[in-house]
């Protein structure tokens, strides 16, 4: 059934189809979201006002995980069973992930300013979530660095599936270390350790952000099936060129 | 708020900023490629549209 929408104007209409399903509950749920992060639930009792990052800082966290996990399972569907779309998707996810670690690292500094004394320390959980942007980084960068796409492809998957051993070492950095970065307070054993009235505006971001980088995810997805499209055409119009000069001059290439 | 407001704003601007313009950026990069393709395939001979033809 997947193997249908390898075909792109199949892949057109299910975007156009999913489109407003995802677009229209994001930014419902994000608006909804920053009005209880920002107006609708309490301060924290020992952070303050601080407490509000919270509410970007750990969706930003959360979505960079997930894409990176997502990136690393379609690689291993593109290495393995070469599903067309398979590192399509993945180079389509790829900006959208690297642009949740850098907000997470960004929001997470300007919270531990006036948390910690400190923008940056090196713990073990930032160290890996930096670590997590840099191989975002470093798959953008091996997918364009070769003339020829396949093998860039390639490459880069091998890359994000070696590198998924990270997003373990980000979740349990703050058990396995002596971490500076507070202990896990939603996912663990003994159940969430927030209150309600952070709980809500919390996992209305969360929400919010996943339907909206499934909706940036299909944007892109169009726009790379239509530059593979653009470089087959230009490679047929080169071809056709050539062909014509080669008749003309007589020759045979 | 507390005198973290300067903290939390910019926090919350520069989530806007980066997010909104992630999809801006994409919606604007995909019109684009559908611009390109458009010129690309007016410009290209309809094969099919020929009438009898010898073959490619």
């Amino acid at each position: 059934m997947i193997q249908q929408y390898a075909n792109p104007a199949r892949f057109n209409r299910l975007a156009e189809t999913l489109m407003p399903w995802l677009a229209w509950p994001a930014a419902l749920l994000i608006a909804g979201g920053l009005y209880f992060a920002l107006f609708a639930s309490p301060p924290d009792y020992q952070q303050g006002e601080t407490v509000r990052i919270m509410y970007v800082h750990v969706p930003a966290a959360w979505m960079a995980m997930f894409v990176y996990t997502s990136i690393a399972i379609a690689s291993a569907v593109g290495l393995i069973w070469k599903h067309p779309l398979a590192h399509l998707s993945a180079q389509a996810a790829a900006p959208i992930g690297a642009c949740f670690a850098f907000l997470c690292l960004l929001t997470g500094s300007l919270w531990g300013k006036p948390m910690w004394g400190a923008w940056w320390v090196w713990d073990a959980r930032l160290t890996s979530m930096l670590v997590l942007f840099f191989l975002y980084l470093g798959f953008m960068a091996l997918n364009a660095a070769f003339d020829d796409p396949a093998r860039g492809e390639k490459s880069a998957a091998v890359l994000a599936l070696v590198g998924f051993v990270n997003v373990p070492i980000i979740k349990f950095s703050v058990d396995w270390w002596n971490t500076l970065h507070q202990p896990a307070s939603v996912l663990k054993m003994s159940g969430p350790a927030i209150h309600a009235s952070m709980q809500v505006p919390l996992f209305m971001m969360a929400v919010g952000f996943t339907l909206y980088f499934f909706a940036v995810l299909l944007v892109r997805m169009r726009t790379l099936m239509l530059a593979r499209r653009v470089r087959a055409l230009t490679m047929a119009g080169l071809r056709r060129a050539g062909g014509s000069v080669a008749s003309e001059a007589g020759g045979v290439s | 708020m507390g005198g973290y407001a300067g903290f939390v704003w910019t926090a919350y601007g520069v989530v806007a900023v980066v997010m909104a313009g992630l999809l801006i950026a994409s919606r604007r990069a995909l019109r684009a490629r559908q611009r390109e393709i458009a010129a690309l395939e007016a410009a290209s001979p309809r094969r099919r549209a020929r009438g009898g033809g010898g073959t490619p």
